[in-house]
């Protein structure tokens, strides 16, 4: 009765979680997630392992179908209430003002989950913060410039926002402790 | 009747009429089934802060069904078991009674037979607590 397939399934959720989980550990680490979002790209995977009726969601550029935002159960808000964020990496983040948090609870800042064109490929950005020794190099074809000079302005740490970059199968991510060179 | 009856029904036979009224059709879930322990908050009336009074366990389904011919129905079901099997063929029974398709029915039968189950813990209770019935205006009048 039940035939949900990943990532819908509670050990495709966990999975993805843990995948997540690391990614965070090791900033500008390539994660491949395929293997638990069940076809889907990888943000589905990302949201569906991070995502629950608790927590709050804004699709910026439309790129859930009803199914999927159905099935995640997280709160549509708008952007500047959104505990995560999905957007379109390739296009540029006008106007988006996502939730920085404030100095009693830098906590609140937004998660961004940018969809890209690939995650491991293309032009190299250089990585330093915590979680790196030293530097790493990211590569990341088909994200707009705009989103490192929009993150520049919202990240002053404690206060910022954490990325995740997500292509077909693959994830990165940059949390604001780290410094980005494009 | 109320809304509990299905899951009072026998949970084999829910199931069974489930899958037979799921046949050719495909079903869609809207929301992930879900079971486990939900806390229970109140809200106390003077100041209006929330509470818990504790968890109860719980089974929640949404689902769709699409059939070539007459379309979609969808359906819903929370019950008071940790049980999503039980709980999404629940959804699957009250999509099909909703819409009004063949097989509602049977699953008129089904909740006549959870009816009954309910019915009878009822009247136990009920005869449990005459037992404890204590009337207070007797004892004022001996005190007379």
């Amino acid at each position: 009765m039940i035939d949900l397939d990943h990532p819908w399934t509670a050990d495709g959720q966990r999975l993805a979680f843990r995948a997540v989980l690391e990614a965070w550990s090791r900033p500008g680490t390539v994660a491949d997630v395929a293997a638990w979002s069940g076809g889907s790209r990888a943000r589905t995977a990302v949201l569906a392992g991070m995502c629950d009726a608790a927590t709050t969601l804004h699709d910026a550029h439309g790129l859930l179908g009803d199914g999927d935002r159905s099935r995640l159960g997280a709160r549509s808000v708008v952007a500047g209430s959104a505990a995560f964020i999905l957007a379109d990496g390739t296009r540029p983040p006008d106007g988006l003002a996502p939730a920085c948090g404030s100095l009693l609870a830098p906590e609140q800042g937004a998660t961004l989950v940018l969809d890209c064109q690939a995650v491991g490929e293309g032009p190299a950005l250089r990585l330093r913060g915590p979680g790196i020794e030293s530097s790493a190099e990211l590569r990341v074809l088909g994200i707009d410039a705009r989103w490192w000079t929009a993150r520049a302005a919202w990240c002053a740490f404690p206060l910022g926002v954490d990325l995740i970059l997500c292509d077909a199968r693959r994830i990165a991510c940059i949390p604001r402790t780290v410094a980005v060179e494009a | 009747m109320p809304d509990c009856d299905l899951s009072l029904a026998p949970r084999q036979e829910v199931l069974d009429l489930a899958a037979a009224l799921a046949v050719g059709r495909r079903l869609e879930h809207l929301a992930v089934p879900q079971e486990g322990l939900w806390l229970l908050q109140l809200e106390e009336p003077v100041r209006r802060d929330g509470w818990f009074v504790g968890e109860v366990p719980v089974g929640q389904a949404c689902i769709a069904l699409h059939d070539a011919v007459r379309g979609e129905a969808r359906g819903g079901a929370v019950l008071l078991h940790a049980d999503r099997e039980l709980a999404t063929a629940a959804a699957v029974c009250d999509a099909v009674v909703r819409a009004g398709w063949p097989g509602a029915e049977e699953v008129a039968r089904l909740r006549a037979a959870g009816a009954a189950v309910h019915a009878r813990a009822a009247g136990v209770r009920a005869a449990i607590l005459e037992r404890t019935r204590v009337d207070f205006s007797e004892l004022g009048q001996e005190d007379a």
